[in-house]
């Protein structure tokens, strides 16, 4: 039998939306560390809990720590989310071990990650999006993964031969699952730009 | 240098003055920068940002140059060259124009310097000292005519400038560094000597020979090697004659004793250097020099030392000899040395290769009280960059773009520091968040 140490992390307290100084650069890179270790620990499903410390590293009481505080730590962790796209190795390797994972809750946390990456590369390196669209292999992905990547790729104009090329795809794997062809079509319909 | 010893006086006596930076430099011309380019800096810190081949390297050479006023550089021969910059110590300004001009082809013979060598170039300087009191002295040198030269504003009387002003100076007038300046006006006068350098500081503008050698550090651990050039590393030491060789940290350097005797000394007493060393992992470095050399110069005996050996201890136990180092600990003792021996200013091209995620930050907090350029690629180094105030934030970025011109021309170095809005931006970002960091908004504002 395997047994699970808890792991804790500290997470500095930092104040944030003073206006009349200057934000204390090297506190905000320890509170990204540490939530950056919350996040690494979480995302393989290592048991973790963190505790809130003083910038300086000093403990602060249990009875001192706020509900404030856990929302705050929620709040970045959303915010580090979006904000730090994962490389296309990376996007690959969290989609195609989500999908063949047997516990399907944890597609949604990947489809996070899929959205964050077309999201932040869309407008500034569209590139990119076309070459995860050349890269995915359909046949490694649940039905979900490839469905939520057409839809949101659908109203942003994106006509690239690589998309079509990946639509085609996409839609032949569903063929060869022996999804209905009135579903092929339906789903070709509305996942066409 | 070791004659110039004789006219100055002693250098081992401790000097303190203030220290030297770059307030501004405009590129009016130069390979393919933007002509108009004007950079703006603080006495603090500054990182030059691009892609590869977008002039970052060609920036740090620059700024080199004109730190050490000297533009006669491998990295500017046979290049048109047309550029200001204003240097500061203290209240002191010294203003400078260079403007070199292909020579045209059809002109006459090609003057010869003092060594005798035909300078395909023609290279102009002009340069202004001002001092808070109004005091002004401007000077024009041009490689035709060494005589030209002018004086305003300036009360000759009370500054002995009314003595001839023989040009006594060792170097090609084809390069006038500040240092030409410097003899320009003291050499020729003894009564000048002293109002010069009450009035600028002892050594505020003073500048050595080999000094351009050091402005910008090295790529890699190549400094070391280049302590093992006799041309560029060899201490010389007589009753009357020194030099200092400016690879040589002064603290180390004043601790060195003319008796002819082999040389072992503790690097300790340079406390910064010694700092390095115990972050190397090592609790003492010792630097030994075999028996010197005599020479004869100017009639006068001296030990000449040269080959400096390191040897680094742990408790008193020599742990290794510097070719025994890892490239890491090569590169970090370098980046120390480089630091112990230029003490106003620090120009590095990503120091951080090579360098742990620790050591960078350590060598990041030894980057105090001078003022510093660095190049990077490494989102570690950027964001652990103590800026501490707006001003400094705003001023402390240069961005460099290389845009590709219709019909297959070299592309145009854009150089230009943070605007107004984006640096406000930047920093209402940081105050509403726990989390961002420098390079977070650099790649937002699609600045980096």
């Amino acid at each position: 039998m395997i047994t699970q140490t808890l792991r804790s992390v500290d997470v500095p307290r930092v104040a944030a939306g003073s206006t009349s100084r200057f934000p204390d650069l090297a506190a905000h890179r320890g509170r990204r560390r540490a939530l950056n270790v919350l996040r690494a620990l979480e995302a393989v499903g290592e048991p973790c809990t963190y505790r809130i410390v003083m910038p300086n590293g000093a403990t602060v009481p249990s009875d001192q720590v706020t509900d404030q505080d856990s929302a705050e730590v929620r709040g970045d962790l959303q915010h580090l989310s979006t904000m730090d796209p994962p490389s296309l190795d990376a996007l690959l390797g969290v989609l195609y071990a989500a999908s063949s994972h047997s516990d399907r809750s944890r597609i949604a946390p990947a489809l996070d990650r899929l959205l964050a990456y077309l999201d932040h590369w869309r407008a500034s390196s569209p590139g990119r999006v076309a070459a995860l669209f050349k890269q995915l292999e359909p046949s490694r992905l649940v039905r979900a993964v490839g469905q939520t990547l057409l839809a949101s790729t659908r109203l942003a104009g994106d006509r690239s031969v690589a998309r079509q090329e990946f639509l085609a795809r996409f839609l032949e794997d569903l063929r060869s699952r022996g999804i209905a062809e009135e579903v092929i079509a339906r789903l070709r319909k509305g996942l066409e730009t | 240098m070791t004659e110039r010893s004789e006219e100055r006086p002693a250098t081992t006596e401790a000097v303190s003055h203030p220290r030297r930076w770059l307030e501004r430099i405009k590129i009016n011309q130069f390979r393919s920068v933007e002509p108009g380019t004007e950079l703006c800096f603080s006495d603090g810190l500054h990182v030059v940002l691009g892609k590869n081949a977008s002039g970052k390297s060609t920036l740090l050479d620059l700024i080199a140059a004109a730190l050490a006023v000297d533009f006669d550089r491998s990295a500017f021969h046979d290049e048109p060259l047309d550029l200001e910059f204003t240097l500061r110590a203290g209240d002191l300004h010294f203003e400078a124009a260079i403007k070199r001009v292909l020579r045209d082809a059809n002109a006459s013979a090609m003057p010869e310097d003092v060594k005798g060598l035909k300078r395909p170039l023609r290279e102009e300087g002009c340069y202004i000292l001002r001092s808070p009191s109004g005091f002004k002295v401007t000077v024009v040198l041009t490689s035709d005519d060494v005589a030209r030269r002018t004086v305003e504003g300036v009360d000759a009387a009370q500054y002995g400038l009314d003595e001839p002003l023989g040009w006594r100076h060792q170097e090609p007038p084809l390069a006038p560094g500040l240092d030409g300046l410097y003899n320009l006006w003291l050499q020729g006068s003894r009564k000048a000597f002293g109002a010069m350098e009450s009035l600028l500081g002892r050594g505020a503008f003073s500048f050595s020979l080999y000094e351009k050698y050091l402005f910008r550090m090295l790529e890699g651990d190549e400094l070391l090697s280049e302590l093992d050039d006799d041309d560029l590393f060899t201490i010389r030491l007589g009753k009357s004659l020194t030099g200092q060789p400016p690879l040589l940290p002064d603290r180390i350097f004043e601790a060195l004793s003319p008796d002819g005797a082999a040389i072992d000394v503790p690097l300790a007493l340079e406390p910064l250097l010694s700092s390095f060393i115990h972050e190397m992992g090592f609790t003492e470095g010792r630097m030994s020099l075999g028996p010197p050399r005599v020479e004869r110069d100017f009639g006068q005996e001296f030990f000449a030392y040269s080959l400096p050996m390191f040897t680094f201890y742990r408790d008193g136990r020599l742990a290794r000899r510097v070719d025994q180092l890892s490239y890491g600990q090569r590169r970090l003792f370098a980046l120390g040395w480089y630091l112990a021996c230029i003490r106003d200013v620090a120009i590095l091209d990503e120091p951080s290769n090579g360098l742990h995620e620790s050591w960078i930050a350590f060598l990041v907090s030894q980057l105090h009280d001078r003022q510093v350029f660095l190049t990077s690629q490494n989102r570690e180094l950027l964001d652990m960059l103590p800026f501490r105030t707006e001003t400094e934030l705003s001023r402390g970025f240069v961005l460099c773009e290389s845009r590709p011109q219709l019909g297959g021309d070299e592309p145009t170095l854009h150089w230009r520091g943070l605007r107004e809005d984006e640096s406000a931006l930047m920093v209402k970002a940081l105050r509403a968040s726990r989390v961002d960091l420098i390079t977070d908004l650099l790649r937002a504002l699609d600045l980096w």
